[in-house]
């Protein structure tokens, strides 16, 4: 797409009005507010404004679901951060080093990086969008069903990273996360599976139900019973006093700059991952803050490290703006929020497809410069919001924590307006409960839980396609290119771990 | 004197009054939707916000809304919509909620799956038209008809990748109508829906594939794709893509049943459901919802209750749903 002077100046003359940055705050307030209410996420309030597009501009009515998205995206981590409950499935990764930087009192910290790397995140992936819109939008219908097969063994070799310093009960992760995927649809022929009878288990187990539960529900527990057995305990959750709380360290320079490593890696898996069709934030930010863990010289990740929130915050919200390059390519909608930003473009009369940089410049233009401009406002309202969240993990734990569960089952409903999806959070909960007493890692079960559904219907899709043929998986350079990445870095990481005896991080919400 | 003006002018005021309510009544009664007017209704969709169903359905309560009658549109995905379906028919029938489905999940998956629910478990209120689903192919593969391309596979079996939405599933049938594969040796993949369809089909790993028109428009007019036929229950010609014919010129007396309708849980009150109904035909037949409806690929046309029946229970259940039966029985 050739640069054209006359439609970016009225893009700049149409988005640089106080009305379009009056829908751009509305937007990321709602989505950093939204983002940090479990299982509401910021799906839900794009769903509800969507209806404003018919009577809206479009550069307000796209700068409040724009703001939205990206205030949602970052919102989860608040949550995820200050009480292990992650607002959005996206920040569950940030919940054991974000959580544990909480617990030793360092949570404006860690709220502060997890504020500046998916700021920075989301920033540079607005910036891919506008520079690499066409170069990276062709080679994404590359991905077919042997590539995404490719890159899904990728993602689950981490599993066998992350169970390999105690295989046994790390393969009883990812094996429970593995059965938990399976149930409900068969993801290519329909039929229904593993439904013991339970007509509600044929949507099978949903992924905001499921990670709410997972994380949340054993750290309720663990606190409510530090309310019973000793109150005075937890009258607030991290050490110090109020006044101490008044003087507590912001993120340095220093820090964030010695999480490059985490902000980089995040950021280009972050944009990498959500210019894909598939899982979008949630995979990108457990696929990097995996990757980071095998570079990092942090002796705490895992157990309270600014990388670590680092590595899956940028990698989360680096995928918002490259969610629409698919989109803006082709007309793919390669997530559940791209497919609402689109249809909220049909509804504005704006039809998306290969034509639209074309046919409507101006409009290409004006998305950009709201991507861009959201993240200013993001930042702010960040900010300002961060010691609000800071002070709140210091509440009396016996308000605090009874709130948080009202929350999490209103918002487990709301999601989907499923009361079973209650049911399938308690259960979830449980299963995070036995995790937590056995000390099982968590990692491989998530991964394992997210990845295997797509792996499954890439591998049969594949399958189908080259007629039982298995060497459809090694055609394409980009299929022959990802099975050795991940062969190289089995290897590289066996090697290293012999030679070093490297103690690999847990990725557990660790007390 | 002065007092008889007085009078007259009330006794005017009065006549006026008077005319203005009986005026105001009788156009009250003159519109069949008078029963709902002002109450407020849930709107089930089966799928996530934003798709074709969840579009649609939004398109409807901002028609409807005009009419004073309050649309709540919700999002219940799961089940491929029959989760949705389910949690209407156990609702109360008094309970002003409707399922906004398509006959997969109302007709074709209850009577050949155990979701829950049957297709009399619903009354249903009013069908609205539906999507048009067509048959494509990249433009380089060098076919340009429907019969260049079954000479193609005929001429290479076992070559051709077809990529649908569907396995065992009425989609997955709707092939079979298109292309026979007890005549035509072809590979089928199960995409995940029309946005994979399109995707797949861009990157060359399918070679024929059958997805919405909205979907299959934007290539087609960038000549990115060619479009062989369609398969749309509403008409034999369809606006955006005149030159498309339909498979039943190509020789196959078949249409795909898409038809979205507003279904209410079994029992729910005649007048009320006659005045849903009227009014859901009053917005169909607006030029705004038909240009909406237009522009995601669908066409839309008002049916009464007597033709969505005739539609749903008649044509689909009697007469289609057996033969869907009998095709899965041999899968």
């Amino acid at each position: 797409m050739a640069f054209e002077m006359e439609a970016f100046m009225g893009a700049l003359s149409v988005v640089f009005a106080l009305d379009t940055f009056l829908f751009i705050l509305i937007g990321v307030i709602i989505g950093i507010s939204f983002g940090a209410i479990p299982g509401l996420a910021h799906t839900m309030p794009i769903a509800i404004a969507l209806p404003l597009t018919l009577v809206l501009p479009i550069h307000q009515s796209m700068g409040l679901l724009i703001g939205t998205y990206k205030g949602g995206t970052y919102g989860g981590s608040i949550t995820a951060i200050s009480f292990a409950t992650p607002g959005t499935s996206g920040a569950a990764a940030t919940v054991a080093d974000g959580y544990a930087l909480t617990k030793l009192g360092k949570g404006k910290k860690a709220l502060q990086m997890a504020l500046y790397s998916s700021i920075f995140g989301d920033s540079i992936s607005d910036i891919a969008l506008i520079f690499l819109v066409i170069p990276i939008g062709m080679v994404a219908p590359d991905f077919g069903p042997a590539e995404l097969t490719a890159l899904y063994i990728m993602a689950l070799s981490l599993v066998v990273i992350l169970a390999a310093d105690n295989p046994g009960k790390g393969f009883i992760s990812a094996g429970v996360g593995f059965f938990l995927a399976v149930i409900g649809r068969d993801v290519v022929t329909g039929t229904l599976r593993f439904g013991f009878g339970i007509r509600e288990l044929q949507a099978g187990f949903s992924l905001i139900p499921f990670l709410m539960g997972f994380f949340a529900v054993p750290e309720i527990v663990r606190q409510m019973r530090k309310v019973f057995v000793n109150p005075e305990s937890v009258e607030n959750l991290g050490e110090g006093s109020a006044e101490e709380l008044k003087e507590e360290e912001g993120l340095t320079f220093k820090e964030l700059l010695s999480s490059w490593r985490g902000l980089s890696i995040g950021t280009f898996l972050g944009i990498f991952l959500g210019a894909l069709p598939g899982p979008g934030a949630t995979l990108s930010s457990y696929t990097s803050y995996s990757v980071v863990g095998q570079f990092t010289k942090d002796k705490d990740y895992g157990k309270g490290s600014l990388e670590g929130v680092a590595a899956a915050e940028s990698a989360n919200n680096a995928t918002c703006g490259a969610t629409f390059i698919p989109m803006l390519t082709f007309g793919i909608p390669g997530s559940s929020i791209a497919a609402m930003l689109m249809a909220a473009l049909i509804m504005e009369g704006i039809p998306v497809g290969p034509r639209v940089m074309v046919d409507h410049t101006e409009t290409v233009y004006i998305l950009f410069l709201l991507l861009l401009l959201a993240n200013p406002f993001n930042f702010i309202m960040g900010k300002i919001l961060i010691p609000v969240y800071t002070r709140l993990t210091k509440l009396p734990a016996r308000f605090l924590w009874p709130a948080i569960s009202v929350l999490l089952v209103m918002g487990t409903y709301a999601y989907n307006n499923r009361p079973f999806d209650v049911v399938i959070m308690i259960i979830s909960g449980v299963i995070g409960c036995f995790f937590y007493w056995f000390k099982i890692s968590d990692g491989p079960l998530v991964l394992a839980f997210l990845v295997a559904p797509f792996f499954e219907q890439n591998f049969r899709q594949a399958l189908l396609i080259s007629g039982g043929d298995y060497g459809y998986f090694l055609q394409s350079n980009i299929s022959r290119v990802l099975w050795l990445v991940t062969l190289a870095s089995l290897i590289w990481f066996f090697w290293k771990k012999i030679k070093n005896g490297h103690e690999e991080p847990e990725m557990r919400v660790s007390d | 004197m002065k007092i008889m003006k007085k009078i007259s002018l009330l006794l005017l005021v009065f006549v006026f009054a008077i005319g203005m309510l009986f005026a105001g009544t009788e156009v009250q009664a003159e519109e069949p939707w008078a029963e709902i007017v002002g109450e407020s209704f849930d709107l089930i969709v089966g799928y996530d916000a934003g798709g074709s169903h969840d579009l649609s359905a939004r398109y409807l309560a901002e028609g409807l809304a005009e009419l004073d009658i309050d649309i709540d549109v919700s999002n219940m995905p799961g089940g491929d919509a029959t989760e949705a379906a389910y949690h209407v028919v156990t609702s109360d029938p008094d309970s002003n909620i409707l399922f906004w489905g398509h006959p997969p999940a109302a007709v074709f998956d209850p009577a050949t799956q155990d979701v829950g629910y049957e297709y009399e478990d619903f009354d249903p209120v009013a069908s609205i038209g539906s999507p048009t689903f067509v048959l494509t192919a990249r433009t380089e593969q060098g076919w340009e008809s429907y019969e260049e391309l079954v000479e193609y596979i005929e001429e290479n079996p076992g070559q051709v990748v077809v990529g649908g939405q569907g396995m065992n599933h009425p989609m997955h049938y709707a092939i079979e109508m298109m292309l026979p594969m007890d005549e035509l040796d072809y590979n089928y993949v199960n995409l995940g829906g029309g946005a994979d369809v399109q995707s797949n089909l861009l990157g060359g790993h399918v070679d024929v594939g059958h997805l919405s028109l909205s979907a299959a428009l934007p290539l087609y007019e960038d000549d990115e794709l060619e479009v062989f036929l369609h398969t749309s229950t509403e008409t034999e010609r369809v606006d955006l893509a005149p030159d498309v014919p339909h498979l039943r010129e190509v020789g196959t007396d078949f249409s795909e049943p898409h038809t979205l309708t507003a279904f209410a849980p079994e029992g729910i009150d005649p007048d009320v459901r006659e005045a849903l109904n009227a009014a859901i035909q009053e917005v169909v037949q607006t030029e705004e919802f038909q240009a909406n409806m237009e522009d995601i690929g669908f066409e839309a046309s008002p049916y009464s209750i007597e033709e969505t029946e005739e539609f749903l229970g008649q044509e689909l259940v009697e007469e289609v749903l057996p033969e869907y039966e009998e095709w899965l029985e041999a899968q």
